[in-house]
């Protein structure tokens, strides 16, 4: 049934950027038998203005799972709520920037005719000023004239990114942003996206640089054969419970041996770790530190990186 | 309107390809130089004598309207059947292109129906053959007319009939991109679908060759449905020679034509609107 | 998902369609343009007819593997560089030939033949074959075995010449028409002409005595209901120079053969032949122009039949010493045109 277009801004407004519910897609031979189990229950809703990423194996289905949030497949069952409203629904897509991870170009165009081309099938009107903008916050400024065909894989992904940015979208769908680009550009796009999550916008990436996804999402999603083993925010996922990361000044006493025996263990750069199960227990470790000699410059919650999260959570769904 | 943008960017695509900045410069060349080397004498409105490239050319001395009409034949069928031929060939991959993984999941993410998708790539084709088929038929016309001051419109209206034509063909090969994303079948289904055009315009006595069986009640299902093709060269070569042509049966071959196409095109939006990418 | 079979419902829908309107017959055949058929050679039913005229001659002093058409060689005799040939039989049914008989008979200086014919017994519409003309007289050719020669010519006999001729001199006509000199041979062929020198020259040629004098018609130029040549000098006298195409025709040709089809609407095939081929192409382009002009004047007056019938005209461009003029012609034209000639008739009676 149709929505009345107050109505459906009302909702959009205060909808998720995006919420799926029990969401199942397999694919299947021409004959009807199962293949593959892409999607096997995926439950996840992203609040507006977050920055969220998915990690996960290969063949995880990770790619299936944006493009049935995205319409472009259609899952066998489950619910997709797509900025308050249905993927098929061209008015909720108005909204979404998406870059897929390849993107194919017209290689006879210039980049200012292909993001002409996105702007008006966004029922935008493409404006000159507009789109140098994008290309500049893009760095293809000096090749906003050349042909597409010229262009290097990180050019190519820079220009497919200044396309998903077309009409400021209120949700970019990012399927290996960085693929292709040199360090510095990285960089760039971080800031970039950065920019945008200021700006108010949803970020969902998909990401094989874990160390990308950290830097730039603050709540994960590790998607393991179809099926979301882990979700929720990146300190909570990548911090361990009850450890804590200590670092004293240099050349103060006490001795490694003093320290070890008061339960501290050494970690990398010159930092220890000590296990404590309560703050006072944390205390009187630091106390006997402290009265050994040691002086404390930094003490923060131990955490793991994200490969150390994934390869967990991988185990415990293989288990 | 969303269609037509698709068309426009096809259009786009289509000028920084080959085959038809190819046919553009032929098309333009053989016109420049019938402009250039063909010299004809009108006396009292009678196409007296002609010279081409200096060479005298033997034809009876006749009203120049009537001297031209199997000129405008010959280029109606050229137009027609070597257009379908041209058009087949150079146009097969629009489809399996815009279907190429990278390129359509970027196109299904925009606010864009899966219907207007299909409905522009058909429309953005049609207007190339559109385009290349008046362009011919309207040159050759402009160039006569100013040698002989014979003025006629309807080889153009001619050239129309022949993109109908091609459209009821792309129409086919549109379809089968959708199932089978493949140029090359695109381009198969294309030249098939013109045999069986050309079959359906002699369906009655083909069908009277052949013996009672599946294969002729096959032969009669397909051919009852599929334009004669052949009927619709003949339409446009009457129409561009300004023979007699009965209005009736001419509107209704169009219709059916045009419902054979939009029947190929549902059948296409109708597996397009739920294939997954 | 409704949605969605909607389209298949719309593919059906318009498969139906299409089949049905693709598949219905035209209710009315569109009108098609005009056939005509230019006579440039010999139909089979002509080549038979031509073949069945052909005798032998009967001196017995001629060589007998000669065969001749005796209507064609009696035109041949008077050494007139014109002459033409009317199939009678052959446009007996056919609307044009009233209209050239009633010509034939206002033909001034040989008084109203066809009156001659009907006192002497012939039916011109059932006894006369062919009607041919030339400077020397006319020459009537069919089957005149109920003719009352004896009676009607008015003497007792006339002079036998020849084997088969009998050479008779008509009575005027009370109102004062000129004499007529009639000359037989046999019961198939008749000649009316002015002198008694033109009789027998028809015979001694027809009998094959003599010098055989340059054919003026082959048999294998006999196709048409009208043919016939016409010399130079006498198209000059015929055409004069009212119009430039006229003027033109007169300085090139020195001879047109003509042959008409009248079956239907009239076609008519004209070789021009000259011994300038520039003067000749000018005179293709000349009447080219003349036709196309002719056409253009009938669309602008509405006359759709005659531009389209004069869509057919066209003239071939000189090769050498000869060019052809195809016209083909809408009945009615054709009458307009002879008006004229039968004004004479009614004026005369």
């Amino acid at each position: 049934m149709d929505v009345s277009p107050a109505r459906w801004e009302a909702d959009r407004a205060m909808s998720a950027a995006f919420a799926v519910t029990s969401l199942h897609k397999r694919f299947r031979t021409r004959f009807g038998h199962t293949e593959s189990v892409a999607l096997d229950g995926v439950e996840l809703e992203v609040p507006r203005g977050e920055a969220f990423g998915l990690i996960g194996p290969n063949g995880a289905g990770k790619t299936t799972f944006i493009k049935c949030l995205l319409g472009i497949s259609h899952p066998d069952s489950g619910s997709v709520e797509l900025l308050g409203g249905r993927p098929e629904d061209p008015r909720s897509r108005e909204r979404v920037g998406y870059l897929p991870e390849r993107l194919t170009l017209p290689g006879a165009w210039t980049p200012h005719a292909f993001l002409a081309s996105v702007t008006r099938l966004k029922r935008l009107r493409p404006e000159r000023s507009t789109l140098d903008r994008l290309l500049e916050r893009v760095g293809l400024t000096d090749a906003a004239n050349r042909k597409i065909r010229g262009f290097s894989k990180g050019m190519r992904q820079r220009l497919g990114l200044a396309a998903a940015l077309v009409g400021e979208p209120e949700l970019l769908v990012l399927d290996e942003p960085t693929d292709g680009v040199d360090p510095l550009g990285r960089v760039e796009i971080r800031q970039l996206l950065a920019g945008e999550l200021a700006r108010g916008a949803t970020l969902f990436i998909n990401s094989h640089l874990l160390s990308e996804t950290e830097r730039i999402c603050t709540r994960i999603g590790i998607l393991s054969r179809g099926q979301l083993v882990r979700s929720g925010p990146l300190e909570a996922l990548t911090a361990v419970q009850q450890r804590w990361r200590v670092r004293f000044a240099d050349g103060s006493p006490p001795s490694a041996e003093t320290l070890v025996a008061l339960g501290f263990e050494p970690a990398e750069a010159g930092a220890w770790e000590i296990a404590a199960p309560d703050a006072p227990a944390l205390n009187r470790a630091l106390d006997g530190a402290r009265a050994a000699g040691a002086l404390l410059v930094e003490l923060e919650r131990a955490s793991r990186d994200l490969e150390d999260v994934l390869t967990e959570a991988l185990a415990a769904g293989a288990a | 309107m969303t269609s037509l943008a698709v068309a426009l960017d096809l259009l786009r695509e289509a000028a920084a390809r080959r085959w038809f900045l190819a046919l553009g410069l032929a098309l333009t060349g053989l016109l420049m130089l019938l402009l250039t080397s063909l010299r004809l004498e009108v006396v009292d409105g009678a196409l007296a004598a002609s010279r081409l490239f200096g060479q005298p050319l033997h034809h009876s001395i006749q009203a120049a309207d009537v001297a031209l009409r199997p000129v405008f034949l010959v280029a109606s069928q050229i137009v027609f059947w070597g257009g379908l031929g041209f058009g087949v060939l150079s146009c097969a991959d629009f489809a399996p292109a815009l279907l190429s993984p990278g390129r359509i999941e970027h196109l299904l993410s925009l606010p864009v129906r899966r219907w207007e998708l299909l409905a522009g790539t058909f429309l953005g084709v049609l207007a190339l053959a559109l385009a290349g088929a008046v362009y011919a038929s309207a040159g050759l016309v402009l160039v006569l007319g100013a040698k002989t001051g014979v003025w006629t419109g309807w080889p153009v209206v001619s050239a129309v009939l022949a993109a109908v034509a091609f459209g009821s063909v792309y129409a086919g090969m549109l379809a089968v991109t959708v199932w089978v994303r493949s140029a090359a079948l695109s381009a198969a289904a294309g030249a098939t679908l013109v045999l069986l055009g050309l079959l359906a315009t002699h369906r009655v006595p083909l069908l009277d060759l052949m013996g009672r069986g599946v294969g002729r009640a096959l032969f009669a299902g397909v051919t009852a449905v599929v334009p004669p093709l052949g009927k619709l060269a003949d339409a446009a070569g009457a129409l561009a020679s300004s023979a007699p042509l009965a209005p009736g049966g001419l509107l209704r071959l169009l219709a059916g034509t045009v419902a054979f196409a939009g029947a190929l095109l549902a059948v296409a939006m109708w597996r397009f609107d739920r294939r997954d990418f | 998902m409704r949605q969605r079979w909607l389209w298949l419902i719309a593919a059906g829908l318009l498969v139906i369609a299409a089949a049905w309107l693709v598949r219905i017959p035209e209710a009315r055949a569109p009108a098609a343009r005009p056939e005509v058929e230019m006579p440039r050679q010999l139909r089979p039913e002509e080549r038979q007819r031509m073949l069945a005229r052909l005798r032998p001659p009967v001196d017995a002093g001629v060589r007998r593997n000669e065969v001749r058409d005796p209507m064609l060689a009696a035109l041949s005799a008077g050494g007139s560089g014109s002459g033409m040939v009317l199939e009678v039989n052959a446009l007996r049914n056919s609307p044009l030939g009233e209209l050239l008989l009633q010509c034939l008979a206002a033909r001034e200086g040989r008084g109203n033949a066809l009156e001659a014919l009907q006192r002497m017994g012939i039916d011109p519409l059932r006894d006369v074959d062919r009607v041919g003309i030339t400077e020397h007289g006319i020459v009537v050719s069919g089957d005149f075995r109920r003719a009352n020669w004896e009676g009607l010519l008015g003497s007792p006999g006339g002079s036998a010449y020849g084997e088969q001729g009998q050479i008779t001199s008509v009575d005027p006509r009370a109102d004062g028409g000129s004499r007529l000199i009639a000359t037989r041979w046999g019961d198939s062929l008749l000649h009316l002409g002015d002198s008694v020198e033109d009789g027998r020259r028809v015979v001694d040629v027809v009998e094959g005595r003599g010098p055989a004098p340059r054919p003026l018609l082959t048999p294998e130029q006999s196709y048409g209901e009208l043919y016939g040549v016409v010399s130079g000098a006498d198209l000059a006298r015929t055409v004069g120079a009212s119009e430039a195409w006229a003027t033109a025709l007169v300085e090139a040709a020195s001879k047109v053969e003509i042959h008409l089809d009248a079956r239907r609407d009239v076609a008519l095939v004209a070789d021009v032949s000259g011994d300038d081929a520039r003067k000749l192409e000018d005179l293709g382009k000349s009447l080219g122009g003349a036709l196309a002009l002719a056409r253009a004047q009938a669309r602008a007056g509405g006359d759709v039949d005659a531009a389209e019938l004069l869509s057919f005209a066209r003239v071939s461009p000189a090769r050498g010493d000869a060019l052809s003029v195809e016209v083909a012609l809408p009945l009615e034209v054709v009458a307009r045109h002879l008006a004229s000639c039968r004004g004479d008739v009614d004026a005369g009676r």
